[in-house]
């Protein structure tokens, strides 16, 4: 089995939005809709150790997604590889998942009518290369692989850091692992 | 942050509740507290409006999807709750119909004879169905677990309990009325019983609608103070700006006081002069409707990490640089409008 998963280095991440621009690329995005922000709390630290902490964001893919049995249409659907999406014809546009997601990771404008959302870009993940937000990320903070997978980076980084995933407490299982631990270098 | 859903959904909530607690009120009616064949016959009136309410909301929410065109796509899953919301108002709205052609004259000229206690059949089953609508506006939101204001089991309970007041509201506005030639009822109610009946009815909506404002300003208040006390932070900032924040006075002034607890006092102590019978059922009705709008502008999920920061900083609405974008003009041309306005005449001349 495979199950995709995304892990963010934090520490690593300096917060050029690269990724940001690179999604809006190569899947060509409608001007007002942006998959994966990078956000920012600001500095954190005491003078002199201040450190600037960035957050890239994108779809969780969650294991138990909120959004996906929300959907009347059928339209919303979870791959066996855990990639969660939507397809454009069946979506109504009624919107409930965009609601139904804690994580903001879907959006809409109504000149086209349906949901979008990030898809782990699975036209190239399944021909075997990496999300595009990855290839493009020059810090490396973005890591993407399988987990299931004992060899892979995502899975030996999700073992041997301290990682920590978005709202777990709402119970949707989410698949992207950031690594927030400076390791003593703050 | 985006909000998704805009004023047609928040009418159609207040439109579905609305017409769902018409008809159940019209099956208890006519089921239990005036059972007899000319109850019937003036709750027909009522069940239409409660037709026109629910058509009305389902018209909303289908103009207001993205493709209306798959709408039909909404029956097409088992379990999301959206799927029922659309069948259930299918079979409201269906035996809503089929009640009223029972009750009419022309429709019993037809060459095959209903069966006599059909039509209280169709009243039970539009009843029962609109109840489980009144119940599913609540249950639609209250499912969607990632917004901290809504994800609480109490939200079905305060939308139904508003649906209830709303319905026996309007109900109690509609009974008695029948605009059309009487001749069409099968059963026509201008009689001295129907007049007594009428009399009747509407002093049990009267007091079924003021037990039931008095039950929704408890369970408002309830729900408001509780997110505004005991509830995650999320949900503190939401209740916070409902109890002493911007909506402060929506909140307390038009949703508390005017839709609430005004149509209460004219309700009880107007009995059935026209400030109790006509003004105290349009503000609970607007009530009922500002509350639907009030809830679904609270839309605001979990931001962390700075999301929050991010969002406010985007564009909020559409700025002039998307016209020059999408005219496919050069960027130094939207930083600087004025010049590149003054220039605009040198460069169609130069392309002369």
């Amino acid at each position: 089995m495979t199950r995709y998963a995304m892990v963010m280095d934090t520490r690593r991440c300096i917060g050029c939005q690269s990724c940001t621009i690179a999604c809006r690329t190569w899947n060509e995005l409608p001007i007002d809709i942006i998959y994966n922000p990078v956000v920012s709390e600001g500095a954190e630290g005491t003078w002199p150790n201040v450190h600037m902490n960035f957050t890239p964001m994108i779809c969780m893919h969650c294991a138990k997604p909120a959004c996906v049995p929300a959907c009347p249409t059928g339209a919303s659907r979870q791959d066996d590889d855990g990639i969660v999406w939507v397809e454009p014809t069946q979506c109504m546009g009624c919107k409930v998942c965009a609601n139904a997601c804690p994580y903001g990771a879907r959006d809409y404008t109504k000149s086209e009518g349906f949901m979008r959302k990030c898809t782990f870009c699975k036209d190239r993940v399944r021909e075997g290369e990496q999300p595009y937000c990855v290839k493009t990320c020059h810090q490396k903070a973005r890591i993407f692989g399988d987990l299931d997978d004992p060899n892979s980076e995502v899975s030996k980084l999700v073992g041997k850091f301290k990682t920590e995933r978005i709202h777990e407490d709402l119970g949707t299982e989410p698949q992207v692992y950031y690594i927030r631990d400076l390791g003593g270098r703050g | 942050m985006k909000r998704f859903w805009g004023w047609e959904l928040a009418t159609y909530l207040f439109l579905g509740g609305l017409g769902g607690g018409m008809l159940t009120f019209a099956m208890v009616l006519d089921l239990i507290v005036y059972p007899g064949a000319a109850t019937s016959s003036i709750l027909v009136w009522g069940v239409f409006i409660a037709l026109i309410v629910l058509a009305v909301g389902t018209g909303l929410l289908i103009f207001e999807l993205g493709q209306p065109k798959v709408f039909y796509r909404a029956f097409v899953t088992r379990t999301a709750v959206i799927k029922w919301g659309a069948v259930l108002l299918s079979i409201a709205m269906i035996f809503a119909v089929l009640f009223i052609l029972w009750e009419i004259t022309w429709f019993s000229m037809l060459p095959f004879i209903p069966y006599e206690g059909l039509a209280d059949f169709f009243l039970v089953i539009a009843g029962i169905a609109g109840f489980l609508v009144m119940v599913y506006t609540g249950t639609m939101i209250a499912s969607l677990k990632g917004r901290p204001f809504w994800a609480t089991p109490a939200l079905p309970v305060l939308f139904t309990v508003s649906a209830l007041s709303t319905g026996a509201a309007l109900l109690s506005l509609c009974v008695g009325a029948f605009p059309l030639p009487m001749e069409w009822l099968q059963i026509p109610f201008n009689t001295i019983e129907g007049a007594e009946l009428i009399e009747g009815m509407k002093h049990f909506l009267h007091m079924a609608d003021a037990i039931l404002i008095v039950l929704e300003l408890l369970v408002l208040l309830l729900y408001v103070m509780l997110q505004f006390c005991a509830s995650n932070k999320y949900a503190k900032a939401i209740a916070d700006r409902w109890v002493r924040g911007s909506w402060a006075f929506t909140f307390w002034g038009l949703m508390v006081t005017c839709g609430l607890v005004i149509p209460l006092i004219f309700n009880v102590f107007g009995g059935m002069s026209p400030v109790g019978a006509i003004v105290s059922p349009v503000m609970a009705l607007l009530g009922g409707w500002l509350l639907r709008f009030m809830i679904l502008w609270s839309c605001e999920r979990r931001l962390d990490n700075g999301e929050e920061k991010f969002y406010t900083r985007l564009p909020q609405k559409r700025e002039p640089f998307m016209d020059y974008w999408e005219e496919g003009r050069e960027y130094w041309t939207w930083v600087n409008p004025a010049q590149a306005a003054a220039e605009e005449p040198k460069t169609a001349a130069a392309a002369e």
